[in-house]
């Protein structure tokens, strides 16, 4: 009874506080502390033991790599843990000059041998990491991570002094500074990690809330499960003076519309992403807060090359020429998101060759060439409500234009990457966001050694040209001899290009210096909140 | 009362025996991998990635070791989704919240449900039996997906206190609260609507009512004890199956309970997360199901000896 | 509890005295003549509708009510009323056959249990109330995976031999899993209540009687327990039918129920909810068909219990 008598005391005093209060955003503007959707718990915050974005987004405010996202210009290092940075001309070796006031947040001075130590860290085999193919550009480390050398020092980073480190790769890499940014490259420190466990021993104690310390400009606040994970100002970041928040809160928010009704009722400053299905009212509504950003991601249909009928080119490509691209993108999508006419998106000076467009009676053609005995074919997809849409238009599609019937094979996450990791399907849909501004980042999948290429597509020609690229230092040259291997790789159409992606999120005014970006990484440093003028 | 309880406990301990092994072995079947990412791994670093977890091993060494480490360190194992965290520490940290939930919403289902039921009954077949009873059923019929999202446009924008979601304010468990005990109440209306009507067709009731006692004391002080035991015997197993089976709730409310580590436990294959979650759950289902025996036995004298 | 004279092989009175009880029951007969229209709509009514509620015209999506399309299109173009329907027929497929096997299973199950009572009585209820434990959801995706590798061979077999049409054929296989994992699930109260009517009726004279004369166990158990309870099992019967339909929703919101294109009523009202704000006739169509269905169940189902229970119904 007293329960009970509390608790209607409680709604009491709930329907009776409706006086004048503050939103929780309203408040927190004030502190001063930024409030995110970040759409799931982080799976752990060990840089090297994660690769997923909501796990980026959080390590990316408490870490810092070798360099640092520009808060506005794609494709620009700025100074990080580095205040600079030369190569040879080949851009083979690289020398990177830290900070010299660069600290851990808890004092400790960062030096080069933490950068080197933790390159060794993540390459360990017994670590077990899973995202080391970012560091493969350092020499030796495949080898290392391969278990074909136990050297570490055979590893190409070198602490010259506390302050100098220098990089040996294993070939030319202009665009390096952009890969330092990534969370595989953050420095981890060794004097707390060791202090926990042995340098090669997973998920021990140092990233829990009491211990953990990184070298961004936050540090760990709270992290409670399944409910938020928060940080706050580092007063030991070397340019703490000009990080403008005091803090930020990541809230794992799963469902979409949840996230959309919590923006709306003043709970978070910044979604993660809004339901296709809100964008019209939204749009209409709060114009001003709807935000449709170019992504580096593309969604593709993959074909199983193994499995009959699609080694036949002319069904590969009637399957490709009946997809109604922007028939998706207008009905089902609504976020602004470009037709794929190649695999790659254009971005920076990169043209990906237009290769692919929807022409029904084309599709019917090549499908009259074909061999294709009208079995039923598979499509594996994910449990997720986009796939789901996707998976349903293209259903329809190919029923309609070629009058094939495709099933939807409908899989929970781990059971969908288990099948197709094994190779398991007929055609999987898939997603695929580039770790960084190079079109590397999506050519390099059709490679035939890549683990991610489980289609059983090879093709030589396909394979020496991505070679003849990467030795290739005169960056316009670079880019044409990888348009000339798209090329080669979009006549073979090993998959489906659908869409390039966009990132469509919520966002409110007072959110400062938060600038639309490719890789949707935004510096947090630069980010400010700024009261709307009282009216 | 003592044998009842001893012999309840060791049945418990049976069935949740069986249960984790029925578990343990079902999340085996099931194809996919726990440790599987969306970056392509080599079978090499797979193995590497399953060291921490014994899952290289084969089967009976790893379901003897689970048995040796529950029982002898008290140790439930690791999550493979929520890496570096003990399963322990994951119910120990989403139980409050979910039997703060989970309590609310029972005790709300049981202060609306239970007179709604009594007064249809008093009024058989008049117009406040249908309107009670069409209500009773609405709760059954709105499922929680539909509930849920209504609440948030209508009543969490009408009241800045009540936010849409989450779980920092008091004012946070209103809502998912209201929408778990609606099933709640409806189906303890119905069911102490037909204890109630059952009771007041008996003979003794009868016999108090030749004797012209006023409805009124009838139904109180006679006819209400013994109409609840259906309602009861509902409450314990829904105790139980509200704690844990409130995912829907939990993702529309952003509510850092149990129910969704259930869920993401059985999707992503997280072996020891789902044996401990069973486990658990099968000690509170126990519980529930003795509580409600004892309640029963004293509300009931005649059970007493036979239960 | 259970005091009603046995009936008989033939004609038995009890029955005819339900029907009549029933009969008198507005509301249930309202229920009934419900679900008759509403499985006449659903399986007969559906083939009428000129339209096919897989075909997708992305550019009518969103219209409005119209002769042409009574309820309007979809998010996708497709007419709602032909979902609705076909949707029903998933919906009252799963739900109704479903509850057969729930019935079969608790009924033998629960029967033998309540016949033989004692020692082999208390063991099988506590095997029932350890499965009553089992986590929902592992079933489900068990049954899921493991039936689904069975499944494509039974289905070649159908197109191949029998020569049906591969989507039909796929439309019926695809709710069997789901239907097996709710069954699993489901039989478990239906074999508890029958178990304790079951030993309810087994200690009446009559059953004495029967073994006096030297009845098989089995003739005693279907021609005798088995027909005098079968009252609470109608009764648990038509009630369990809703709640199925209730389960299959549930699923689809967790995204393990049914398969596109096919849909339920659940998963048309979980995509409706998300039109909540913007379009609630998807959410409203959909969500009216499947409440009216579940009250006429329930209402029949009520008024079974007050037919088949003379006691309780007596004012």
């Amino acid at each position: 009874m007293r329960f009970l008598s509390s608790i209607l005391a409680l709604l009491l005093c709930v329907l009776l506080c409706q006086c004048e209060r503050k939103s929780t955003v309203e408040l927190s503007t004030a502190e001063k502390v930024l409030i995110i959707g970040n759409s799931n718990e982080p799976k752990a915050l060990d840089p090297h033991l994660v690769s997923g974005v909501v796990e980026s987004n959080i390590l990316r405010s408490v870490f810092e790599g070798l360099t640092n996202d520009h808060p506005s210009l794609d494709g620009k290092a700025i100074p990080g843990a580095a205040a600079r940075w030369e190569s040879n001309a080949d851009a083979t070796e690289w020398t990177f000059h830290l900070q010299p006031n660069g600290k851990w947040s808890d004092g400790t001075p960062l030096t080069a041998s933490d950068f080197v130590y933790s390159f060794r860290r993540i390459l360990d085999p017994a670590l077990g990491a899973n995202y080391t193919d970012m560091l493969y550009y350092l020499e030796g480390a495949q080898a290392y991570h391969q278990g074909k050398t136990k050297d570490p020092e055979t590893i190409g980073a070198q602490a010259v002094d506390p302050l100098t480190l220098k990089l040996t790769l294993s070939k030319p890499t202009p665009f390096l500074p952009e890969i330092v940014k990534h969370m595989t490259w953050f420095p981890v420190p060794r004097h707390l990690i060791e202090v926990h466990g042995e340098m090669n021993e997973p998920h021990t104690a140092w990233t829990k809330e009491e211990n953990m310390i990184g070298n961004g400009p936050f540090q760990l606040k709270a992290w409670r499960l399944n409910h938020k994970v928060e940080v706050e100002r580092n007063p030991h970041y070397w340019d703490h003076e000009n990080v403008l928040l005091n803090g930020i809160q990541f809230l794992p928010i799963k469902n979409a519309f949840t996230e959309a009704r919590m923006f709306l009722d003043d709970l978070i400053h910044v979604s993660d992403k809004l339901p296709a299905e809100m964008i019209d009212q939204m749009e209409t509504k709060f114009p001003e807060m709807v935000r449709k950003e170019p992504y580096v991601g593309v969604t593709y249909v993959t074909c199983n090359l193994k499995r009959s009928p699609f080694e036949q080119a002319s069904l590969r490509e009637a399957l490709a020429a009946s997809i109604n691209q922007q028939a998706i993108i207008d009905n089902i999508l609504r976020g602004g998101e470009r037709a794929a006419y190649g695999f790659t998106p254009a971005f920076g000076d990169y043209l990906p060759p237009r290769a692919v467009s929807y022409q029904p009676n084309e599709a019917q053609k090549s499908l009259a060439q074909s061999t294709f005995d009208q079995r039923e074919l598979h499509l594996l997809i994910t449990d997720s409500e986009a796939s789901k849409a996707i998976g349903e238009a293209l259903q329809s599609m190919w029923q309609q234009t070629l009058g094939i019937n495709v099933r939807l094979e409908i899989r929970e996450w781990t059971t969908y990457l288990a099948r197709r990791r094994k190779g398991e399907y007929d055609m999987v849909l898939c997603n695929w966001i580039g770790d960084f501004l190079d079109p590397t980042t999506f050519l390099d999948l059709w490679k035939v050694d890549n683990p991610n290429n489980t289609c059983g597509f090879q093709l030589p020609q396909y394979d020496q040209l991505l070679n003849k690229a990467s030795l290739t230092v005169d960056p316009t040259q670079r880019l044409q001899t990888l348009q000339k291997a798209e090329t080669e790789l979009l006549q073979f159409k090993p998959m489906l290009p659908i869409y390039w992606r966009t990132k469509i999120y919520l966002k409110r005014p007072e959110v400062k210096g938060w600038n639309p970006l490719l890789l949707n990484n935004h510096p947090y440093k630069f980010v400010d909140l700024v009261p709307p003028p009282q009216s | 009362m003592i044998a009842l309880v001893t012999r309840r406990t060791l049945q418990t301990l049976i069935v949740v025996f069986l249960l984790v092994t029925f578990t343990f072995i079902a999340i085996r079947l099931i194809p996919g991998n726990p440790l599987e990412s969306d970056k392509a791994t080599s079978s090499e670093v797979m193995k590497r990635m399953a060291e921490p977890f014994g899952f290289n091993r084969p089967y009976v060494t790893q379901y003897l070791l689970y048995w040796k480490n529950l029982l002898f360190k008290g140790d439930l194992g690791l999550s493979t989704t929520l890496l570096g965290r003990s399963v322990s520490e994951i119910i120990s940290t989403s139980f409050p919240v979910s039997l703060m939930l989970g309590l609310t919403s029972l005790i709300i289902g049981v202060f609306v449900g239970i007179p709604l039921g009594v007064i249809a009954a008093m009024n058989k077949n008049g117009w406040i039996d249908y309107l009670s009873m069409v209500l009773a059923m609405a709760g059954i019929c709105v499922p929680a997906f539909v509930l849920g999202p209504v609440l948030q446009l209508t009543v969490a924008r009408q009241f800045d206190s009540i936010s849409a979601a989450g779980w920092s304010r008091p004012g946070d468990l209103i809502l998912p609260a209201i929408t778990l005990s609606v099933g709640v109440a409806a189906y303890l209306a119905r069911l102490s609507r037909g204890g109630m009507l059952d009771i007041l067709s008996q003979d003794f009731i009868r016999t108090a009512h030749a004797k012209g006692l006023p409805l009124k004391t009838i139904i109180f002080k006679h006819a209400l004890k013994p109409s609840l035991l259906p309602a009861i015997t509902y409450l314990g197993p829904a105790f139980a199956a509200i704690i844990t089976g409130s995912f829907v709730v939990e993702i529309i409310f952003q509510v850092p309970g149990m129910g969704q580590h259930f869920v993401n436990a059985v999707i992503s294959k997280d072996p020891f997360l789902l044996q401990g979650l069973v486990l658990f759950y099968g000690l509170i289902m126990g519980g529930a199901n003795l509580i409600v025996d004892i309640v029963i036995a004293f509300l009931n004298p005649r059970l007493r000896e036979t239960a | 509890m259970s005091t009603q004279t046995p009936s008989n092989n033939k004609g038995s009175s009890l029955w005819n005295d339900a029907w009549f009880r029933l009969r008198q029951n507005k509301l249930s007969m309202a229920g009934l003549v419900v679900i008759v229209i509403m499985i006449l709509l659903c399986f007969v009514g559906r083939w009428l509708v000129p339209h096919d509620p897989r075909h997708q015209q992305l550019d009518q999506k969103f219209e409005s009510s119209s002769a042409e399309h009574w309820l309007g299109m979809d998010q996708l173009g497709r007419d709602l009323f032909v979902r609705i329907l076909d949707g029903g027929q998933i919906s009252l497929l799963v739900a109704i056959l479903a509850t057969i096997l729930t019935v079969t299973v608790g009924v033998i199950y629960g029967g033998i249990a309540g016949y033989v009572g004692g020692r082999t009585h208390a063991v099988m209820m506590r095997i029932v109330d350890g499965l009553l434990a089992m986590p929902f959801l592992i079933i489900v995706i068990l049954f899921r995976e493991l039936i689904s590798a069975q499944l494509g061979n039974a289905e070649e077999w159908f197109v191949q031999t029998l020569g049906w049409k591969i989507e039909m054929v796929r439309r019926i296989s695809n709710l069997i899993p789901l239907i097996l994992a709710i069954a699993a699930f489901g039989w478990l109260t239906m074999g508890r209540i029958v178990c304790s009517s079951a030993a309810a009726v087994t200690k009446l004279e009559f059953i004495e009687a029967a073994r006096s004369l030297g009845l098989s166990h089995r003739r005693i158990l279907f021609r005798h327990i088995l027909p005098n309870i079968m009252g609470p099992v109608i009764i648990y019967a038509t009630l369990t039918i809703p709640t199925f339909i209730l389960y299959e929703a549930t699923l689809s919101f967790i995204g393990l129920g049914i398969e596109p294109p096919n849909a339920s009523w659940g998963t048309l009202i979980k995509e409706g909810a998300n039109y909540l704000e913007t379009r609630p006739s998807l959410l409203l169509f959909p969500a009216a068909f499947f409440s009216v269905t579940l009250f006429a169940f329930n209402f029949l189902g009520d008024g079974l219990r007050d037919a088949l229970d003379p006691k309780s119904s007596k004012d």
